[in-house]
């Protein structure tokens, strides 16, 4: 049972990675891996490589709902936010197996029958998703770096600024705009 | 007309969750193409952010869980009592402030930092602004480096110039024998350090000088010290003229910038 103690360092830790601490996602992660694991072999049924690939979408959706303010304040300890995230990916991985397992060709069901649509839509999405992340990847730096820190980590202009040793909060937002259209130019050839 | 940028400031207010939607604001992006399009746009560029930097935060976390893999954090134990007064041994975990001491620190700076930029931003470019984000010292191409005891003034000169080291290598630069291309990088060397009087000084004649060969890099420089020195419209001119010479070096960032000033 988690203690006062440890709650309050949840918190500290949850507010340092808001205000932008985002390396502290490592202690997150290797504080809460191995309970996961645990928790997933043996309650959810997972094998190790789905255990360990849904704990580490779970720190991310952990990660990016606390810097987004999706997740505006910690109502329950950081485990119990991940095991919770954690499961229903599980779940979902489980039954992408269950799906994907051979069927037996001797029962004279049509195979197209029982063919998930959600995989093709799986398999664009992630198309989609890579021929996106393969645009911002044309970016040179600092550009790169300007979006990223602005529009992913959620950075505040000044922080943009002192973290790229960059002279004005102004020339940050000039030079973020010409990004932006760099990126539009190459997402739109694309 | 909205300025570009306060119309971008208010997609990302939008888009970061900054701005909650209200019936205010579907009716200006009803009205205004022009932020239809910018939070097309933006909405396109974070899902391409989001995508390549997701892709990113977990290539970290699957290296560090190859090195977590088969190795079992070493920790300090201690024996403590439980309830019923038996010794048990549990591992000691550092207090969270311990292990993150510095980190702390950086965040409380961060949210200073934040919290400045909520009450003080202003999204208007100045002038300065304008400069600092177009001003990059011209690389080296005069002398070639090599590392050697014997430096010759020129190298010392120019390795201080590529070191950053610009109030030494201006004072170098021009202690050498006065070539016209030394004297244009000490101009780079005082626009570095917003020494724009000094710079101008130094690259009028080369500006006006066909027969230099960097004369037309001494012109977009002169605009940027002009720039700087807050003579907006001489700069204005100049960037004008550079704009509409066809296979001017500068013509298109030039374009840029004349677009910015005017907006």
């Amino acid at each position: 049972m988690k203690t006062t103690t440890d709650l309050s360092a949840d918190l500290e830790l949850f507010n340092a990675i808001r205000a932008g601490q985002h390396e502290l996602l490592d202690t997150l992660y290797q504080d809460h891996r191995d309970a996961f694991i645990h928790f997933a072999r043996q309650q959810l049924g997972a094998n190790e490589e789905d255990a360990v690939d849904g704990f580490q979408d779970a720190v991310i959706v952990f990660y990016k709902n606390t810097v987004s303010g999706k997740l505006e304040e910690l109502s329950c300890s950081i485990r119990t936010y991940l095991f919770a995230v954690g499961k229903r990916i599980i779940y979902r991985k489980n039954e992408q197996r269950r799906r994907e397992s051979p069927m037996d060709l001797d029962t004279g069901r049509n195979p197209a029958d029982e063919l998930d649509m959600g995989i093709f839509d799986k398999i664009e999405d992630d198309h989609r998703k890579q021929l996106l992340a393969n645009g911002l990847d044309q970016l040179g730096e600092p550009c790169r770096q300007i979006l990223t820190l602005f529009y992913y980590h959620r950075y505040p202009i000044e922080s943009v600024q002192n973290t790229l040793g960059l002279s004005s909060p102004g020339a940050v937002r000039v030079k973020k705009l010409r990004c932006l259209d760099q990126l539009k130019n190459i997402l739109t050839k694309n | 007309m909205e300025r570009r940028d306060d119309i971008q400031k208010k997609v990302d207010d939008r888009l970061l969750g900054r701005l909650a939607p209200t019936p205010d604001f579907e009716q200006e992006l009803a009205d205004s193409p022009a932020l239809a399009e910018a939070l097309a746009d933006t909405e396109l560029a974070m899902e391409a952010i989001d995508a390549a930097e997701d892709m990113v935060l977990k290539a970290r976390l699957q290296k560090l869980e190859k090195q977590l893999a088969g190795k079992k954090p070493k920790r300090h134990l201690k024996v403590v009592k439980d309830e019923k007064e038996e010794a048990v041994v549990r591992p000691i975990r550092p207090s969270f402030f311990k292990r993150n001491m510095v980190a702390i620190a950086a965040s409380l700076l961060f949210l200073l930092s934040a919290a400045y930029y909520f009450l003080m931003v202003d999204s208007t470019p100045s002038t300065a602004d304008l400069y600092a984000a177009n001003f990059e010292p011209y690389r080296n191409i005069a002398v070639d480096l090599t590392r050697s005891n014997d430096a010759s003034p020129e190298e010392v000169a120019f390795t201080a110039y590529e070191n950053g080291d610009y109030e030494k290598a201006a004072q170098l630069l021009l202690a050498l024998d006065g070539k016209p291309a030394y004297r244009f990088y000490a101009a780079q060397a005082y626009l570095a350090q917003k020494n724009y009087a000094e710079a101008k000084k130094i690259l009028m004649p080369m500006a006006d000088d066909a027969a230099f060969p960097l004369s037309k890099q001494a012109n977009w420089y002169m605009a940027l010290a002009e720039l700087g020195n807050n003579e907006l419209e001489t700069a204005k001119a100049r960037l004008q003229t550079i704009s509409k010479t066809g296979n001017h070096p500068y013509s298109k960032v030039a374009t840029e910038l004349l677009q910015e000033l005017n907006k």
